[in-house]
């Protein structure tokens, strides 16, 4: 290998990527743009649900349970329904995630000391936070159901509402919150955002290096030169690893010191592992720009591989360890699930560098093993 | 003006695109690819339910109570992996990761219990440095203990029992996805944003390609109005796609997910041509701000990854900051996704989503709009 090649490789790319501009500035701008809008927009937390209620039963009892409902911050109370015929049509066109229906002689039943039945409806068509909702509504009929039981008890027992409560709940739990004290999604969005954007970003920037080259048959230049195979991919790839890792380090930056992330761990091994990254995403991207032949391909491909890859299979969504088989053998083989677990394994939770050790050194040999295919599969002979 | 020669003019360019699309074979294997093994990957995902949250169970009191207790912690939420033998490792089996919560029973829980004196403490500690699991996590572990404690107080001979306490029970019913099968809204889901990335990447660098291999010069030349090249290009994507969607929906989605379709698949069709095209607006004025390929990588990231985050799918937009909100308004996707799980899941008849297909159709008649004046701006 001849570094007087790779450097003047490096340096046309180089100039190739600062003197188009809107590229060069889209290129920093977008990250950082990125992880300042989605670090409010991906937050987890549920709020203003819009239910309404349909009280059947129209009396002081029922008004009482309602309250627990209109008075929640989880939810947007948007009014009491006529009929079912209207609840039926603003569940079916998503004006109304939940429904609560409490039945005629509610009130009734409670006077008697007999189970009354209310029906919260969900609308199930998008799932990803359904089971969250239910679990506040079963948490708030549950706190209702507790009520109504110790205004009943105490009226029996004679005792005061504040023992009957003890009585009723003789285990309490405590919950404590490690590492993430007060359950704030952007604390751990943040972070994780490093990863995804970075995965989002850079195979764009990579495989349309390579391809634009086959599509402007530039590239035959090289295939007549005397610059060998791996040089070139090595020249190919310097300027393209230090921009992500540059704006590894601004998406590093912005979690900590804009959305105040605690970094707890070791600053040197998150530095290497944001290199490492950088290096192993952009040999990811070269290896997919192989195989195509338009640019229009190769953007196609690295957006989908972008996007599956941080979503589905980097273990921020769904733990590695909760994984089918097959989703948990696909994510070994991308590099981002390496790098999320040092992610988590420094920011939240100081994890020792034992126990990063087996990562860092996984995303040190990516990129080497992503240059040993790209030069196996570069074939410097004109196809065809 | 649209006459037979227009028509034919028309045809001729569209079935150029669609043989440009169909012989770059790499293009087609991921335009396949989307359609096909990535709805079924995203659909075998066991998604943000709690699944096999890892448990550590110090249990100082080995009496009928405490095991009852734990005995509750079960599969498939939580995967219990049996006991320690204190807090300290307890706490060094969250800080290694191994596991993700660790309940500690403390000595004499059921004596205390039993006592009816005063609560009787029991500690959880919870990981939440991952995003969904701790939460849930914790959210499970209440419940359970709330429903122990429940169960405690009714089945022994507890003051507080009583055979004629009132209570209010919950009949829940979740509609359109009874079981909530988390795969019915992944496949619909994935299927909903890889046509978002591929609407609008396919048409903007199909467009930019003319433009940078100057191929732009000959159609140009040619007695074609630039308003027959751009629909060409849209016509030919939108075929490619509404192909790609029969296929995903019925071999895929319903084929192997079983996904019930309770509307209109024909509209769904539909809906999903006009989404297409009002995608295809958004590349076009794309492609006439960017001159190459590279920029339109970054031009398409930069509006396709706000449009898919801010679709309410991955936040519900009712929890998005206001200012948010009101910018989903104008995007096609937010709206594509109530028609097309009205369509699909909930059975909505065609008024109810009838605003929802005005706003795409609008939206996209001005970007269409906006690309075309653009685009003669720089050429003609």
């Amino acid at each position: 290998m001849n570094f007087a090649r790779i450097k003047a490789v490096a340096r046309k790319e180089w100039k190739e990527l600062t003197r188009d501009r809107i590229f060069l500035s889209l290129a920093f701008l977008l990250p950082a743009m990125m992880m300042m809008l989605f670090g409010y927009a991906m937050s987890r937390d549920v709020e203003n649900v819009p239910l309404s209620i349909l009280d059947l039963d129209r009396s002081s009892a029922s008004r009482d349970f309602s309250r627990h409902f209109t008075d929640s911050r989880y939810f947007r109370f948007k009014g009491y329904l006529k009929d079912m015929r209207e609840a039926q049509s603003k569940l079916d066109d998503g004006t109304l995630r939940v429904v609560i229906v409490i039945p005629d002689r509610f009130e009734q039943r409670i006077d008697q000391g007999l189970p009354a039945d209310v029906q919260p409806i969900f609308d199930g068509a998008i799932t990803i936070s359904v089971r969250t909702i239910r679990g506040y509504v079963e948490a708030i009929i549950g706190a209702a159901s507790a009520d109504v039981q110790q205004t009943y008890l105490a009226k029996r027992m004679g005792v005061s509402p504040q023992r009957t409560a003890q009585l009723m709940q003789p285990l309490r739990l405590e919950t404590r919150y490690l590492y993430n004290e007060e359950i704030k999604s952007i604390w751990i969005m943040a972070p994780a955002l490093v990863m995804i954007i970075m995965m989002w970003i850079v195979p764009i920037l990579m495989s349309v290096s390579v391809v634009r080259e086959k599509e402007t048959g530039s590239i035959y230049n090289i295939y007549s030169s005397s610059i060998k195979r791996s040089e070139f991919i090595l020249g190919k790839l310097a300027p393209i690893v230090l921009i992500a890792a540059i704006n590894g380090f601004l998406l590093w930056m912005l979690a900590v010191f804009y959305f105040q992330a605690p970094f707890r761990g070791n600053a040197i091994v998150f530095s290497v592992a944001v290199i490492a990254y950088a290096a192993s995403i952009c040999g990811l991207g070269l290896l997919a720009s192989l195989f195509v032949r338009t640019q229009q391909a190769a953007l196609l491909a690295a957006v989908i591989m972008g996007a599956v890859v941080a979503m589905n299979y980097s273990g921020v969504f769904t733990p590695i360890a909760e994984m089918g088989p097959s989703t948990a053998f696909i994510s070994h083989l991308f590099p981002a699930m390496y790098f999320n677990r040092i992610v988590e394994g420094t920011f939240l939770k100081s994890a020792s560098f034992a126990q990063l050790e087996p990562d860092l050194l996984t995303l040190l040999f990516y990129p080497v093993a992503m240059f040993g295919f790209a030069n196996l599969l570069f074939k410097k002979v004109v196809a065809g | 003006m649209i006459g037979a020669v227009w028509l034919r003019q028309l045809w001729v360019m569209t079935s150029k695109e669609l043989r440009q699309v169909l012989r770059d074979r790499p293009l087609m294997f991921f335009i396949l690819w989307i359609f096909s093994a990535n709805i079924m990957m995203a659909g075998s995902n066991p998604g943000t339910e709690l699944h096999h949250a890892r448990l550590l169970v110090r249990d100082a009191d080995h009496s009928a109570a405490s095991r009852e207790l734990i005995y509750r912690f079960r599969e498939p939420y939580f995967l219990n992996l049996g006991e320690v033998a204190g807090p300290k490792e307890g706490m060094q089996a969250l800080q290694d990761g191994k596991a993700a919560i660790f309940l500690d029973i403390p000595e004499n829980f059921e004596r205390d219990l039993d006592r009816q004196a005063n609560p009787v403490h029991v500690q959880a500690l919870v990981d939440t440095s991952k995003s969904t699991t701790g939460y849930l996590a914790a959210s499970y572990t209440g419940m359970i203990a709330a429903g122990f404690a429940n169960d405690w107080v009714s089945e022994t001979r507890h003051v507080a029992a009583d055979p004629r306490m009132p209570y209010i029970a919950s009949q829940a019913r979740v509609w359109y996805n009874p079981e909530i099968e988390e795969s019915w809204f992944s496949t619909v889901n994935e299927l909903l944003m890889m046509l978002t990335v591929t609407c609008i990447l396919l048409p903007a660098s199909a467009m930019v390609r003319e433009k940078e291999r100057g191929t732009i010069e000959q159609l140009l030349v040619c007695p074609l109005s630039p308003f027959q090249i751009m629909l060409a290009k849209v016509i030919a994507m939108t075929l490619v796609m509404l192909v790609g969607t029969v296929g995903a929906i019925y071999l895929v989605i319903q084929g192997m997910f079983h996904v019930p379709i309770r509307g209109s698949a024909l509209a769904f069709f539909a809906i999903t041509g006009l989404f297409s095209f009002a995608n295809a607006g958004i590349g076009f004025v794309i492609a006439t701000y960017s001159r190459n390929s590279a920029q339109v990588g970054m031009l398409v990231l930069l509006t396709v990854m706000p449009i898919i985050m801010l679709s309410g799918t991955w936040t519900p937009t009712e929890s998005m900051p206001k200012v948010l909100q009101e910018f989903v308004i104008v995007s096609p996707l937010h709206h594509f996704i109530e028609v097309s799980y009205g369509l699909l899941l909930r059975g909505a008849p065609l008024t109810g989503i009838f605003a929802d297909v005005a706003w795409i159709a609008g939206v996209g008649a001005a970007l269409f709009a906006l690309g075309l004046w653009r685009y003669r701006r720089q050429f003609a």
